[in-house]
């Protein structure tokens, strides 16, 4: 360990650190770049500018490594002159068209101009102007070549982290230039990320550039229900202009830092996939006997499940709902109606997985199904559908899941034609939900509280950030309505208690509550 | 046409038996430096040399070799002034711009360059035979001003000298 101090405060650091590590785990506040915990050093852009005791000049904070007894400032006199210096220099060629820049609000260059520099101009001369402008480098990704300070973090993500190799800086001094090799295009499952660590508006994000200014956006932790992995996101959507709702309320989705999951990153097969929140909704509720309010609706399926002859009835449960959620179905039909055919996996279902974050597994909660519904092999929903396709069954409790969409094609039909009811439980308007008896609104994920238990048995918050479309509710509300109206009294206010049962039930989820969760996540204790 | 800026807007011909032929030398060249990428400007040199320019076939034959990526190339590529990434003339002028030879009268020097040959800096002659760029400093103070065609260098220029070197050209 080496003791240093920076801004007059004594700190033990690893030897060997990075100055600039150093200055964040101290939280002290200095401007950077090029400078990105997740990429190789560059030391490029020059603005982490500090300054140190018995050394000549300032020097850069990313590429310099701490030693014992060093004294660091990083707001004295001088290290600010640097910075605001560097600043100046990274803003001679840059257009300053703010007002008609997609990054206003969350970019670099206006936040340190406003923190450390505040200059008076002292360039005069012609600012050297770029070819590219708003030019897409692929579908996903537009780059605008004046406004990018070259601190190549693109470059480097594409060279380090997808291995993809689009990005390169051309040309020298005051023309060089970033831009993607000739002929080819931005096209790898990341491409997302490289608009987030611009940190000018060089790379903005074609699919939500110029929807909405950011400083009207809210923002909800969340975890991306689009694979096993869970990528930890930030959810932002927008609240404080109903009037713009036509365009739907969530945004845009971010990545939010998670060591343990998804270090600063995530697929752009997961953050695309945010549409889903407010297209192709359920939103109303309907029953054979014409229920609209969920007093009725939850009173004539709680009625219709009761009378049903369990060994008659089949559940497709879903590995898309939270554990809490899971908690309840199998309190509702394993342990309460004692329902023998219970499924939730589809074999054959996996999607592509590759060797950065994506898993096969198209599902957030596979690991928290399995452990809580507890079929063990009997899991698969396909020997459900295959008992309702022979005629087995009388009645058919499907959560989510579009039948359509499993098995041989015309599945649904023949289920349709041999099951006399089917319940449908889930948030999207689909074919399935169109074939049911009865259709009940469910919150998505991004409407309700919860936990998923990704792949590696990490238990991981998702957070409402919006209210439920129209008249769905959380899954864990319906189903615990349902049990009470059945006669079992599991009533709960709000997800975390139906968490807190589940903890003191489930030994996989011992000692953990939503505190222990926290931001970051919890590991299932080994059973 | 001009060869500076962008690559070349015809389509690239096909060098992959020129590049076949330069496989032997790529190796022995490779073998000399600790770092395989380290020997990336050597193989450029060798592969325009043996071409007239870079294509993209060229940055990916360079980048197999020095085990980088072709965007990694491009780059060193544009970078400097001595690849070229379209067709120069038979006759490649580099005309120092810099203090010494200006001091010495090259502007004047350069208008009559252009004018005797009817291009401007970064042109090719019609009939192919030359092209102009204007160069920083060559190096050669002493002895401005100064002008490199091929790997030569013309020193102490007047106008009469350098009509007597262009003409002298085949």
């Amino acid at each position: 360990m080496a003791n240093i101090t920076i801004d007059g405060k004594p700190y033990s650091v690893p030897d060997g650190s990075l100055l600039i590590d150093a200055i964040d785990q101290a939280k002290t506040k200095l401007p950077r770049y090029c400078y990105h915990p997740g990429l190789s050093v560059a030391g490029n852009c020059r603005i982490c500018q500090v300054e140190v005791e018995k050394m000549p000049r300032t020097v850069i904070a990313c590429n310099t490594r701490v030693t014992e007894g060093m004294v660091v400032h990083t707001a004295s006199a001088k290290a600010k002159e640097s910075q605001q210096i560097v600043l100046e220099f990274l803003l001679a060629n840059h257009p300053l068209d703010c007002p008609v820049c997609d990054q206003a609000g969350e970019c670099k260059l206006q936040d340190y101009y406003m923190e450390y520099g505040l200059y008076d101009p002292k360039f005069d001369d012609q600012k050297v102007k770029k070819a590219k402008k708003a030019v897409a480098v692929g579908p996903t990704i537009m780059l605008d070549q004046e406004r990018c300070i070259l601190c190549s973090r693109c470059v480097r993500f594409t060279d380090e982290i997808t291995k993809t190799h689009e990005f390169g800086i051309f040309n020298r001094g005051d023309v060089s230039e970033l831009d993607v090799y000739p002929g080819m295009e931005l096209k790898n499952n990341y491409s997302g990320n490289v608009a987030d660590i611009c940190p000018v508006g060089a790379l903005t994000d074609r699919d939500f550039r110029f929807k909405m200014r950011v400083w009207y956006l809210g923002s909800q932790e969340s975890v991306c229900p689009g694979c096993s992995r869970g990528c930890n996101i930030n959810i932002n959507y927008e609240r404080s202009r109903p009037y713009k709702s036509d365009k739907g309320r969530v945004m845009r989705l971010k990545p939010r830092e998670n060591a343990a999951v998804n270090r600063w990153w995530m697929c752009d097969e997961g953050r695309y996939a945010y549409k889903a929140i407010d297209q192709d909704r359920m939103t109303t509720i309907r029953t054979t006997a014409g229920a609209t309010t969920w007093e009725a609706a939850v009173r004539e399926v709680a009625r219709l499940l009761k009378a049903a002859p369990a060994a008659k009835w089949g559940v497709i449960a879903s590995a898309q709902h939270t554990n809490e959620e899971l908690y309840l179905v199998r309190k509702v039909f394993k342990d309460l109606l004692k329902w023998p055919h219970l499924g939730y996996h589809e074999a054959g279902e996996d999607g592509p997985q590759d060797e950065i974050l994506l898993r096969k597994d198209k599902n957030p909660n596979t690991a928290g199904a399995s452990v809580i519904l507890d079929l063990g092999a009997a899991n698969g929903a396909a020997s459900v559908l295959e008992r309702a396709r022979k005629g087995e069954l009388e009645g058919l409790v499907v959560f989510g899941r579009d039948l359509s969409k499993m098995g041989a094609p015309g599945l649904l039909q023949e289920v349709r034609s041999k099951v006399r009811t089917i319940v449908y439980i889930g948030s999207a308007q689909h074919a399935t939900a169109a074939a049911a008896d009865v259709a009940l609104p469910e919150a998505c994920y991004a409407e309700k509280d919860g936990t998923f238990t990704n792949f590696e048995g990490r238990v991981q918050r998702i957070r409402m950030a919006v209210p439920p479309a129209g008249d769905a509710r959380p899954g864990w509300k319906i189903l615990s309505e349902i049990a009470a109206e059945i006669g079992e009294p599991l009533v709960f206010s709000k997800a975390e208690e139906v968490f807190k049962r589940l903890a003191a039930e489930q030994p996989a989820f011992a000692g953990m509550d939503y505190k222990v969760i926290g931001s970051q996540g919890a590991v299932w204790s080994r059973r | 046409m001009g060869y500076k800026g962008k690559a070349c807007d015809k389509p690239a011909p096909d060098f992959s038996s020129k590049l076949k032929a330069l496989d032997a030398q790529a190796e022995l060249i490779v073998a000399k430096y600790d770092q395989k990428s380290a020997a990336t400007l050597t193989l450029l040199h060798l592969a325009q040399d043996a071409c007239g320019y870079v294509t993209p076939e060229i940055e990916q034959w360079v980048a197999r070799w020095a085990d980088v990526t072709p965007v990694h190339v491009h780059g060193v590529v544009t970078f400097y002034s001595m690849y070229h990434q379209a067709p120069v003339g038979r006759h490649h002028i580099r005309f120092c711009t810099t203090t010494s030879c200006v001091l010495n009268g090259s502007e004047d020097l350069l208008g009559h360059v252009k004018k005797k040959l009817g291009i401007q800096n970064g042109g090719v002659t019609p009939d192919g035979k030359y092209s102009l760029e204007e160069s920083e400093c060559l190096c050669a103070c002493d002895q401005a001003p100064v002008m490199q065609v091929g790997d030569d260098y013309h020193s102490q220029l007047t106008a009469k000298k350098i009509d007597r070197i262009l003409d002298g050209l085949k």
